[in-house]
């Protein structure tokens, strides 16, 4: 039953993967090294034979965790991936976080716009955050890379959009329809490499990550996919309860979002 | 580099207080390469309430622990390269985030 309900979930997703290549002329995709974009990079080698066939962007802070940065070089060696790597300003003066947010949005603006990129795809999930559930599958974003969440085309039958705004581009969102569980029991079936940060040590592991000024782990004794499975059918508590810019007040990450930010 | 028990984590104090001094990335990469051969095999992020300017990433250090999760020393996660002043967890690659 899991394993049917995660193939319809994989061939969705990989269907909106390959008709992204086919229908936008430069696509990237952002990478965290986190398990939603990475399981994203797993399903588009599958659409593709085993390669992913677009570079894969990692904006990076200057503070990420090590493990993260160790994964980072680790799966681009054994996957041929073609990352690339921008970095986003510590803001010298700023009220919010000075390494989040707008920042990141600045450095992948301008790498969009010099290399004409007009497809991204991003591996968010609606389960997430509320203002994500408002997204699209396909999202378009306009010059300034705002999101008028409501303003967006329908998506009735499998049928998307892919018009552009004026020198805008679109967000692809593969990985909509997932849930933290189905990830897990994904990455589980296709054995998919994972950043060590997510299993338990010494009572404590990180169930979304971040950087190391944003992120805090959380006590759990899951050591190995199953257990994590096992925590989240029992838990309560929010996916990104250890992020903190989810703990400033809700609008925050709308207003994040619609200027720009994943 | 100083031979005997310890050698190589007298070395990386010696690099970690070079840091203090002048965070430039050539001292970082020494300290990347020496943090292979030492001891430390744990980190820790100490910051403030949450990093509002680059000011906050200057008042942040990470501290380093050796394998029974003893301190060794404790180095700036930051980096000057040129005017910028820039993260640099980076050159923490090979330790494991200390969950005690």
């Amino acid at each position: 039953m899991i394993m049917q309900e995660l193939k319809k979930l994989e061939n969705k997703s990989v269907f909106i993967i390959r008709e992204a290549k086919l229908n936008f002329k430069n696509i990237a995709a952002l990478w965290s090294m986190g398990k939603d974009s990475t399981t994203m990079l797993s399903l588009a080698r599958k659409a593709f034979k085993g390669k992913v066939p677009f570079p894969v962007i990692h904006i990076d802070n200057g503070i990420d965790f090590p493990e993260t940065y160790e994964f980072r070089e680790e799966l681009t060696k054994k996957w041929n991936l073609d990352t690339i790597v921008l970095k986003s300003k510590i803001k010298s003066e700023m009220s919010g976080f000075a390494c989040c947010g707008e920042n990141k949005t600045v450095a992948l603006k301008k790498f969009m716009n010099d290399n004409g990129i007009d497809g991204l795809i991003v591996s968010i999930r609606r389960d997430e955050h509320g203002i994500r559930a408002k997204e699209r599958y396909v999202s378009p974003r306009n010059e300034k890379f705002e999101w008028n969440y409501k303003d967006q085309p329908a998506e009735l039958w499998n049928n998307y959009s892919s018009k552009l705004d004026k020198k805008g581009h679109v967000r692809i969102h593969p990985l909509l329809d997932w849930n933290e569980i189905d990830i897990w029991n994904y990455v589980k079936a296709e054995k998919v490499p994972m950043n060590p940060l997510y299993f338990s040590r010494n009572g404590y592991r990180y169930r979304s990550l971040g950087c190391t000024h944003c992120t805090v782990a959380l006590k759990s004794e899951a050591k190995n996919i199953d257990d994590i499975i096992k925590e989240l059918e029992t838990t309560s508590a929010e996916e990104r309860s250890g992020r903190q810019q989810d703990k400033e007040k809700e609008y925050v990450m709308e207003k994040l979002r619609a200027l720009g930010y994943m | 580099m100083v031979l005997g028990f310890g050698g190589s984590d007298k070395r990386i104090k010696e690099i970690a207080e070079q840091l203090w001094k002048e965070p430039e990335e050539e001292h970082w990469k020494e300290f990347s390469s020496e943090l292979g051969k030492s001891k430390i095999k744990y980190y820790k992020v100490v910051f403030g309430d949450k990093l509002s300017s680059e000011k906050g990433l200057k008042d942040s250090w990470a501290e380093l622990y050796n394998d029974k999760y003893e301190n060794v020393t404790k180095v700036p996660i930051f980096m000057n390269k040129g005017k910028q002043v820039e993260g640099a967890t980076y050159y923490l690659k090979g330790l494991q985030v200390n969950n005690k």
